[in-house]
């Protein structure tokens, strides 16, 4: 877990990179649509198993105004630094919620399985190939 | 020194699945039963499942890799030998507090490898020597499945099976294409409420802990029973020997706690439950006049044969809704087509393949961090996100030969947070295995692509997997060719027994811990048969 805490100025210059290399489309919100952001970045950071040294490095490695050729160079140039900050910045986004619904996650976690839902599965006769087939392990007791 | 705690029946160092099992039986039979574990009960609020940020929290604070993690409970390893990290948690439960509980038996021809196949060794066993007891603790367990599998002889389950779900649908189809075994996953959790086990949820996050409470990981599925039946279980407790007496029986194990003071605890048996490292690492450190090489170790092959059956994975993209958020995971289902020998594939033995749903976006994100800046980010991020939900695993565990020279050791520098040599790790993937490795993988390919995979992302080794660790104090009836005997007795100390996954002859190429519990239901009720003979009050 890493304990860095991050600055205003540094979840400025973390919304930025992500909004550049995670823009919004027609289907996917854009990182300004998220409200909690700044809070899922914060999380991310929490959470992840970088050192701080190498975060604190590699977000100040992050272009003053990056726009996709400064993101594109940077991760050119400082590969293991990128790829830190686009887990960073992924984390944060694929953890909102108007992603996953976007993405048809549900955000209750539970589905206990409804008693007949394997007998279901079973009455379409998808194992009657397997079992037709009889047995295939070898009988050590004839060995 | 102090000698706080009096005398015990029997001491056990461990709180895995072998150590609960060997507790649970020992206690319900009047023994008094001592289990000393260097790690501690683990809440089920801490686990990382249940957090949005859980796949984050992997990379370090829960990551399987006890290196990694680096907690007090934890003991390093020297791994600058090893192709393949033997991963572990330690606490009440062991490593089945984060398994998939996939729960398999080995068939009958892992026995005979020897007569079938003319490589390895036999077991001193057979098949039907352990069937009564992988059925006693499936029972105990409440393991679901659906028996009737004709890759084994017959075998069937308290609990019916999970749901295949629509992920485990398609992939069925696809196996019934090309005309391949499959069977409906059997996991050690349970489908109903059961015992203190609640039904499960689905959460899919079963490799991080359950938050349900709804998986058979032996703190929930074990311990409680075993101190119902008056077990005495101590947390915090790394053993650091086992001692002798003059006659050459074990007597007592020194242990540490926490802060760092030292304990004795005497007993009349001394049972090993610390798993296939932890087992040989303090049989080695058990050095005395009477035993210079280790205790138990007149063959020399306490810690040789060292098995960590490699996993690798091929993972699907679906364009179709699989709700792959959806447990269990846990196996959806798994095949054993390619599970017995044949020489045309230019390799013995063979391998397990199972299949089980990717709830994670991050992990199919990193599948695609080899692409060029352009395709990976912008717009085209969404391209790879969408398949968040679509995804399955389908996982190859290989089928490892016991070879001498992989095996562990203890290090001449790297000591752990007591003081105490930790373990070093000489492990290399044979060329049997690496070719079980290609071959598998590649039929993992196909099975996905005749289940209409969109995309198919092959990962030829999985370093940090799979937490099988077997092998490094075989059983056999030569004492020159193996540590102990039938039973899990030592050859050597006829009061040391040894109940982890150590004693395995040879893998099999299956998930080992309905093997080990099973075992290890055998040898503790041997331990209690023979009970006059061991100077264990009955
Ligand atoms: C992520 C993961 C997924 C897995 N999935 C599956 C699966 O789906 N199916 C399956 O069959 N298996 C699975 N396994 C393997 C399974 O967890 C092990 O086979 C099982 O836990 C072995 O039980 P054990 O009691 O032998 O050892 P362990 O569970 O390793 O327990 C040994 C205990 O001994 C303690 N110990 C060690 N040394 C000392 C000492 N010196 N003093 C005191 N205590 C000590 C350790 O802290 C530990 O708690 C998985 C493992 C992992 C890590």
């Amino acid at each position: 877990m890493s304990d860095m805490t991050l600055a205003p100025a540094d979840i400025a210059l973390l919304t930025r990179l992500a909004d550049v290399l995670i823009p919004g489309t027609a289907d996917m919100p854009a990182v300004g649509e998220i409200a909690d952001y700044a809070d899922l970045l914060r999380r991310a950071v929490a959470a992840c198993g970088y050192a701080a040294a190498d975060l604190r490095a590699a977000i100040d490695m992050i272009p003053a105004e990056v726009d996709w050729e400064g993101a594109k160079a940077f991760s050119e140039a400082r590969p293991g630094s990128f790829r830190i900050l686009g887990v960073i910045v992924s984390a944060a986004y694929y953890m909102a919620r108007p992603v996953l619904d976007r993405l048809k996650f549900p955000d209750d976690r539970r589905h206990p399985a409804a008693d007949d839902e394997f007998a279901n599965e079973y009455m379409t006769g998808i194992l009657d190939p397997v079992t037709e087939r009889g047995p295939v392990y070898r009988d050590t007791r004839q060995a | 020194m102090v000698d706080a705690l009096g005398h015990t029946d029997v001491v056990i160092i461990g709180a895995g699945p072998s150590g609960a099992v060997t507790a649970h039986t020992l206690a319900s039979k009047g023994f008094s039963v001592t289990c000393l574990e260097q790690g501690d009960w683990i809440s089920p609020a801490d686990y990382p499942g249940n957090r949005p940020e859980y796949e984050l929290l992997l990379q370090q604070k829960w990551s399987w890799n006890p290196n990694t993690r680096g907690r007090p409970a934890d003991y390093p390893m020297n791994l600058d030998a090893a192709e393949v990290t033997p991963i572990m948690i330690a606490g009440v439960g062991g490593s089945s507090v984060f398994y998939g509980a996939h729960w398999m038996r080995l068939p009958p021809s892992d026995f005979r490898v020897r007569t079938l196949d003319g490589v390895a060794d036999d077991w001193p066993i057979d098949y039907y020597d352990l069937e009564p007891f992988y059925n006693r603790v499936d029972e105990f367990l409440g393991v679901a499945g659906l028996g009737g599998d004709p890759a084994y002889p017959p075998q069937d389950y308290r609990m019916p099976p999970h749901p295949l779900g629509k992920g485990g649908m398609l992939m069925a189809a696809g196996l019934n294409k090309l005309g391949w075994h499959w069977w409906p996953g059997t996991n050690a959790i349970p489908t109903n409420k059961f015992r203190n086990m609640e039904k499960c949820v689905r959460w899919g996050v079963c490799e991080t802990g359950c938050p349900a409470g709804a998986k058979a990981s032996f703190d929930l599925g074990y311990w409680p029973h075993a101190r119902a039946a008056g077990a005495r279980l101590i947390t915090g407790a790394r053993v650091r020997e086992i001692t002798t007496d003059p006659q050459g029986r074990a007597d007592a194990v020194i242990w540490i706690d926490r802060d760092g003071r030292e304990h004795v605890q005497k007993a009349s048996v001394v049972v090993m439950a610390a798993n296939g490292v932890g087992t040989p690492r303090l049989l080695l450190m058990s050095k005395s006049a009477r035993f210079p090489e280790g205790l138990g170790n007149s063959s020399g092959l306490v810690g040789r044969n060292l098995m960590l059956h490699p996993n690798n994975e091929v993972l699907g993209l679906y364009d179709e809704d699989i709700e792959s958020w959806k447990g269990p995971a846990g196996q959806l289902l798994y095949s054993l087509q390619f599970y017995e020998t044949d020489r045309s594939r230019g390799f013995l033995r063979g391998s397990k393949v199972n299949l089980m749903p990717v709830p994670g976006i991050l992990r199919i994100l990193e599948h695609f961090d080899h692409l060029p800046f352009g395709k990976r980010w912008g717009s085209a991020i969404h391209d790879i996100g969408k398949y968040a939900g679509r995804a399955l695993s389908l996982a190859g565990n290989i089928e490892d030969l016991p070879e001498e020279h992989n095996r562990v050791t203890l290090d001449p520098v790297l000591t752990d947070s007591d003081g105490i040599p930790a373990p070093r790790i000489e492990y290399r993937i044979s060329e049997n295995t690496q070719r079980n490795l290609d071959f598998t993988l590649d039929r993992m390919a196909e099975m996905h692509e005749a289940a209409g995979a969109a995309h198919i992302l092959r990962q030829p080794l999985w370093k940090d997997a799979p937490g099988h660790l077997l092998g490094t104090a075989r059983m056999g009836d030569d004492p020159e060719r193996s540590v102990v005997d039938r039973f899990g007795r030592s050859h050597d100390v006829p009061n040391l027994f040894i109940v982890d996954g150590s004693v395995m002859v040879t893998s099999g190429g299956l998930n080992p811990t309905a093997t080990i519990a099973a075992l290890a239901l055998r040898c503790a009720e041997h331990i209690a048969e023979t009970a006059r003979f061991q100077e264990v009050a009955a």
